[in-house]
């Protein structure tokens, strides 16, 4: 093991992979730092960037920028009650109140110092997990990564918990398109309507692009007016936060688990781990009434738990290929890029690629607190920036994000296509990441599903006979029956109340 | 329940997503790519197994997909009415609702298409600057903030990374040695 370390470290230590991980974590703070900019857009817009990049460093640029972004939307969340990545929301509702009593730098530094240590405990559960989990993956045949995937499919449905629905026909349109192109077995046309552009499958990074990056852009240069003020920071350090992160031990190591477990699960991710998170810190707080008005618990329970996430949501893709959320899917893009194949084997063919990630998120967290710590007063200008401004941006950088993978403007215009989808998509609240897990898992399902039935000679009985497999199918019943239970137990509560009324 | 848990329930379990105009559209839209099947991928002849048809993956993608909206129609049934409907006054509302959204995707088209004749530097601030225009926020400040950004953009992705783009044709008037320089880097 301290072997592989020293070749990680070794690996790591080029400028190319150091200035990555600085540029990454300071375009991701930025990010974060300023409302209405998320992360996924400008991964997707740097995705064909890294793609012409060394594996590491390209993977280390993308991963800079997703977790400095969980950094920096606490800044907008404290100083300005808006919070700066979607998962800053419940951030918003103690450290808001803390910065209009005058505490807005002590909460800015409880933020920062919970969200390093929830990273740390996070690369320390890759560091540990990511190989036991790998040998496991050993035992999986074709059988077994069929249902892996069909269970990471259907954790990502039921993680939208009241679009459910919706995202179940997203993840089936997002399956479907997976199909378009040539199909491998008899290399006959699939939906290509004859096109030459389509010969070669929908293209992911332009799909991507569009959905997230550019989509977003229109509802940027929607918006009107820029009323939002930004609290003041006081005087005083930002160091106050270890201090304030040792009365409050428990509370930081559960959340910090509940985050790490939560990344594992396809789909639950940051949003899921900061919400329970936050339940329990209350439930179990000495003073659950101060929640909502300023508790200094509130702020460690979501940030802790939302960077928990960052690193031990890799787990699945590095150990089994298995990528549990949008941004984890662009992460396998660039891995297939440059051949590297997720699973057991890279752990024993790359061994110093996998050290070298775990010391670019080690070093990613240091760089990101060290930064913030000393930045912040300037950082906080960046909330002032206008989304109409951003948005315009973001269409350039959409086109130059499509274009630059394959020099075609015909991918800009299926950027495009997929932008006005994605903005039709946003309008109604219907979920846009399951189509994109359904465009990478699905077609993952159908090859393996295809391989373990020739293994069988078609008989399906293969996915109950071996034992990993049969659990987890029995995972995937049982999630689903669970769903099913609560859909029912809670109309029969609204039923009942009903009546009472 | 305490005001700030209404509040954090609201986010976490936000309202029912989309109408059924939607979810009726989306159907519409599966069932007519499940019919255009048999022209769109070949059936072939084969004892290799049901599973290696070439329709099998399509058909699991588009079923979920049929089946799913078409819950949901069901589910929203309850708005779907047609009394009163103008198809003219609906369309209206609809292009009005995704106004920004068309307008940017127009300029977006014309942009793509200015890059060949008016080149890189010149086409991304134009664009830029109408955009702000449109949406009104063009200033003094936010034109100087447009032409900072594009000169870092020109400096990063054609000078840095060596984005390739098409000669252009408003670069053919300069001399020689200056329309290579051009086409090189703006």
């Amino acid at each position: 093991m301290l072997d592989i370390l020293i070749l990680g470290f070794q690996e790591i230590s080029t400028f190319q992979v150091l200035s990555a991980i600085v540029i990454g974590a300071l375009i991701g703070v930025t990010i974060g730092s300023i409302p209405g900019l998320e992360p996924a857009g400008v991964m997707a817009i740097l995705l064909p960037l890294t793609f012409s990049m060394e594996p590491l460093p390209g993977v280390t640029l993308l991963l800079g920028v997703y977790g400095g972004a969980w950094y920096g939307g606490a800044i907008p969340a404290i100083l300005m009650n808006t919070p700066g990545t979607p998962v800053a929301v419940l951030t918003t509702y103690d450290g808001y109140p803390m910065a209009q009593k005058g505490e807005g730098r002590k909460a800015l530094s409880i933020a920062y110092t919970s969200s390093f240590v929830g990273g740390m405990i996070s690369v320390l559960s890759l560091v540990t997990l990511a190989p036991v989990l790998s040998q496991v993956a050993r035992l999986f045949g074709s059988a077994e990564f069929a249902m892996l995937a069909a269970l990471g499919m259907t954790f990502v449905v039921l993680a939208h918990r009241k679009h459910v629905m919706p995202a179940a026909m997203m993840l089936g349109f997002g399956m479907f398109l997976g199909t378009v192109g040539i199909d491998r077995s008899f290399s006959t046309q699939v939906f290509t309507f004859d096109q030459l552009w389509l010969l070669n499958g929908i293209p992911l990074v332009p799909a991507v692009i569009g959905l997230f990056a550019m989509s977003q852009a229109f509802v940027l240069l929607g918006q009107r007016g820029n009323d939002s003020t930004v609290t003041k920071l006081e005087q005083g350090g930002l160091f106050s936060g270890f201090v304030t992160l040792l009365r409050h031990k428990v509370t930081v190591i559960r959340s910090a688990f509940l985050g790490v477990f939560m990344g594992l699960l396809p789909g639950v991710g940051e949003f899921g781990s900061q919400f329970f998170s936050y339940t329990l810190a209350q439930k179990f707080s000495k003073d659950p009434d101060r929640f909502g008005k300023g508790a200094e618990e509130g702020i460690i329970a979501s940030e802790t738990s939302n960077n928990a996430v960052t690193a031990s949501v890799m787990i699945p893709l590095l150990a089994f290929g298995i990528p549990a959320d949008a941004l984890m899917a662009m992460l396998l893009a660039v891995f297939m890029v440059h051949n590297y194949i997720p699973g057991p084997m890279l752990f024993v063919e790359r061994p110093e690629f996998i050290s070298g990630i775990y010391w670019s998120l080690f070093l990613m967290n240091t760089v990101v607190f060290v930064y913030l710590l000393f930045a912040t007063r300037w950082i906080v200008h960046l909330t002032r920036v206008r989304g109409r401004f951003i948005g315009a941006l973001i269409l350039v950088l959409g086109f130059i994000g499509a274009y630059s993978q394959n020099y075609q403007f015909s991918d800009a215009w299926i950027a495009l296509g997929f932008a006005i989808f994605g903005y039709f998509l946003r309008r109604h609240q219907i979920p846009a990441v399951p189509i994109i897990l359904g465009l990478v898992l699905g077609p993952v399902f159908i090859t393996r599903f295809q391989q373990a039935m020739g293994v069988a000679g078609g008989d399906l009985s293969i996915f109950v006979s071996r034992p990993v497999s049969l659990v987890l199918l029995s995972l995937i019943v049982l999630s689903l029956g669970v769903y099913f239970w609560s859909v029912i137990r809670s109309s029969r509560h609204a039923a009942t109340e009903s009546l009472q009324q | 329940m305490s005001t700030h848990n209404k509040k954090r329930s609201e986010v976490v379990e936000t309202s029912e997503a989309g109408s059924v105009a939607v979810y009726l559209f989306m159907a519409l839209v599966g069932l007519a790519l499940l019919i255009l099947m048999p022209s769109q991928i070949q059936w072939v002849d084969t004892n290799r197994g049901w599973y290696l048809q070439p329709r099998f993956a399509s058909s699991i993608g588009l079923s979920v997909f049929v089946f799913f909206a078409c819950i949901q129609v069901f589910q929203l049934r309850d708005q779907l009415s047609f009394k009163g409907f103008n198809p003219l006054e609906r369309l209206v509302d609809f292009i009005g609702g995704y106004r920004t959204a068309l307008m940017a995707s127009l300029l977006f088209l014309i942009y793509l298409s200015t890059l060949s004749v008016l080149g890189f530097f010149i086409s991304t601030l134009l664009f830029i600057t109408t955009l702000l225009w449109l949406s009104r926020l063009l200033d003094r400040f936010w034109f100087l903030m447009t032409l900072c950004m594009v000169m870092m953009l020109v400096l990063i992705f054609r000078v840095g990374v060596n984005l390739w783009l098409p000669d252009v044709w408003l670069y053919e008037f300069l001399p020689e040695a200056l329309a290579d320089f051009a086409n090189q880097y703006l």
